[in-house]
């Protein structure tokens, strides 16, 4: 850990505005140190003050950072991981080819657990040459990755591909869409304004988390710099349900400064990027998260519905009585399972099983979680038996329904796969 | 330093204890302290700021700063059992946790914390602005609450 004397003598050579002295070597260990291994809330600061470092030094004292660099990165996707997400995502930003390769090689390769701060360690100084490359990363089935293709889109500032940008438009991942939407809207397409504008009208949960809210400040964000001060209405607020009587007023004063702005028509959006409102009340979920295979959010509802993705979600139809038998069925892998909830430790890997009580409608949580290295028997037996369960209950989708929504694709095989990449095989 | 704000925090916990009506949890045999000064603040208001250190916050937020709140969010996954303060969160899972506007930092007065996976209310003096150590910022936003037995 770094200690205050440490520190300030070290802070006040990076943020001076004279070049760095020979205690660069020393400083440089310490915030490596600290970008891999101190606080959580430390580690990206340590590692944007070694970006600091370097552009404040000398030719010299420059090379023999990134060698430092290069050193701890190793030459392999396999010793990149271990310096940790922090370093990870500032390595594209030194100039270094060298550096750059790594990170190429290691966002190709879906076993390296930090892809989406290799990518947005790329797409911070994207070079033309490239563009192929990012393009390639706008189909990646990790949201984040995605994402920061599109960053590295606009910071190339090449809009003779917002074709491919207008097409995420329709992904499945909110965070996705807002950011081809914002794109797009610097590129001179205002159009893309309302997609902004639907998230506005979100209400959704997904179980007691407030999935709806937190997109509408999301996309408000991006949206209220570009529609200026709006005088016939009170403010727009992102806080309010979008259908109380405090927002009809302001979001109808919203659409009207979008077709000033020249937005044209509202269009119809696709099903996945449309608000939804409330849905039927969930019973049992798995919200999946793999820093590996990506994300997966599955709902079974008291009506037989299950439910696929946040927001408006895919809704495909089971036999009526499936999910109080799937209840039945798992009451006593539940019980079995006692007063713990938290399997593992914190990581970048994580499934979490929702339970909602009929009676009381309260929701119980399971979480199994671990850091990019697999361990072994994560996953409790009681939590095994109601995996499998879950996954059972997922029907084969027709081709035609897939078609039509692509979060219904491979649903059970992509389901399985998740949860293996988290806890290990269900069987 | 967790909170510079400590003393005007125990005169209005205290006077929440004093003038706060008094209603019975359901199913938990607690007491809670309900207050209807406790202002509605939403998790996703404080963490969605374009955060920049020496930027200020927005009025708005910077306005919540000494205020009595009440909050929903998660503990963070990594939280210590039996320590005195944690990380809220508002999703339970690692995402996005190392920026330091995505999370508030909770100093728990009586009693220490269990974990509890499920979305959590808690009411107490929010205090906002940056708070630094070793020259890095390592909060934005602080919560000093009396008791997670309190918790909703």
């Amino acid at each position: 850990m770094l200690t205050a004397p440490a520190l300030g003598i070290l802070l006040g050579a990076v943020s001076g505005l004279a070049p760095l002295q020979p205690s660069v070597p020393q400083d440089l260990e310490q915030l490596i140190t600290a970008a891999r291994t101190g606080r959580t809330v430390i580690r990206p600061q340590a590692a944007r003050r070694i970006v600091r470092l370097w552009a404040q030094a000398e030719s010299e004292a420059r090379a023999g950072i990134i060698q430092r660099l290069r050193d701890v990165s190793g030459d392999s996707p396999a010793t990149l991981a271990r310096i940790g997400p922090a370093l990870v995502e500032v390595l594209g930003e030194f100039g270094d080819e060298s550096l750059r390769r790594l990170l190429w090689r290691s966002l190709s390769d879906t076993d390296f657990p930090w892809r989406p701060y290799a990518a947005r360690s790329l797409a911070g100084h994207p070079v033309t040459s490239e563009s192929p490359r990012f393009l390639s990363a706008l189909a990646d089935p990790i949201p984040p990755v995605r994402v920061a293709a599109l960053l590295a889109l606009a910071n190339l500032g090449q809009p003779d591909h917002a074709p491919a940008v207008r097409q995420l438009l329709d992904d499945e991942d909110d965070r996705v869409r807002r950011s081809a939407a914002d794109l797009l809207v610097q590129w001179g397409q205002p159009s893309a304004l309302w997609w902004l504008y639907e998230e506005l009208l979100r209400e959704d949960h997904f179980f007691d988390r407030p999935t709806g809210e937190q997109a509408r400040y999301q996309a408000w964000n991006l949206l209220s710099p570009r529609l200026g001060k709006i005088a016939d209405a009170e403010p727009y607020d992102p806080g309010r349900a979008p259908s109380g009587p405090e927002s009809v007023a302001s979001l109808q004063a919203v659409r009207a400064r979008l077709l000033e702005l020249k937005a044209g028509e509202r269009p119809i959006l696709p099903p996945q990027a449309r608000a939804a409102g409330e849905v039927p009340t969930e019973l049992l979920g798995m919200e999946l998260r793999s820093c590996r295979k990506g994300e997966m959010f599955l709902r079974w509802t008291a009506n037989d519905l299950l439910l696929v993705g946040q927001g408006n979600p895919a809704r495909v139809v089971l036999p009526e009585g499936t999910v109080q038998a799937l209840l039945d069925a798992t009451a006593d892998a539940r019980a079995g399972l006692s007063d713990k909830r938290l399997f593992g430790s914190p990581g970048c890997d994580m499934e979490q099983f929702h339970v909602r009580s009929v009676r009381t409608l309260s929701a119980t949580q399971w979480i199994v979680s671990c850091g990019p290295e697999p361990v072994p028997d994560l996953r409790p037996p009681g939590l095994n038996s109601l995996g499998r369960a879950l996954l059972a209950a997922i029907p084969k989708i027709p081709a035609s329904e897939a078609a039509a929504d692509p979060r219904l694709v491979q649903l059970r095989l992509r389901a399985r796969a998740v949860l293996q990449a988290i806890g290990g095989p269900l069987d | 330093m967790r909170c510079p704000s400590a003393l005007p925090t125990l005169l209005v916990l205290t006077l929440v204890g004093l003038c706060g009506s008094f209603l019975p949890a359901q199913n938990t045999g607690r007491v809670l302290i309900a207050d209807d000064d406790a202002q509605e603040v939403s998790i996703s208001k404080l963490t969605a700021v374009n955060y920049r250190k020496g930027k200020p916050l927005p009025d708005e937020v910077q306005g919540l700063d000494g205020q009595l709140v009440r909050i929903e969010g998660y503990m963070a996954l990594g939280t210590l059992e039996g320590v005195d303060s944690f990380e809220l969160v508002p999703e339970s899972c690692e995402c996005g946790r190392s920026k330091v506007q995505h999370f508030i930092d909770v100093t728990i007065e009586e009693g220490l914390t269990t974990f509890r996976p499920g979305r959590i209310t808690l009411e107490g003096v929010l205090s906002v602005g940056e708070v630094e150590e070793d020259g890095f910022v390592v909060s934005l936003y602080r919560l000093t609450i009396r008791s997670l037995d309190d918790e909703d």
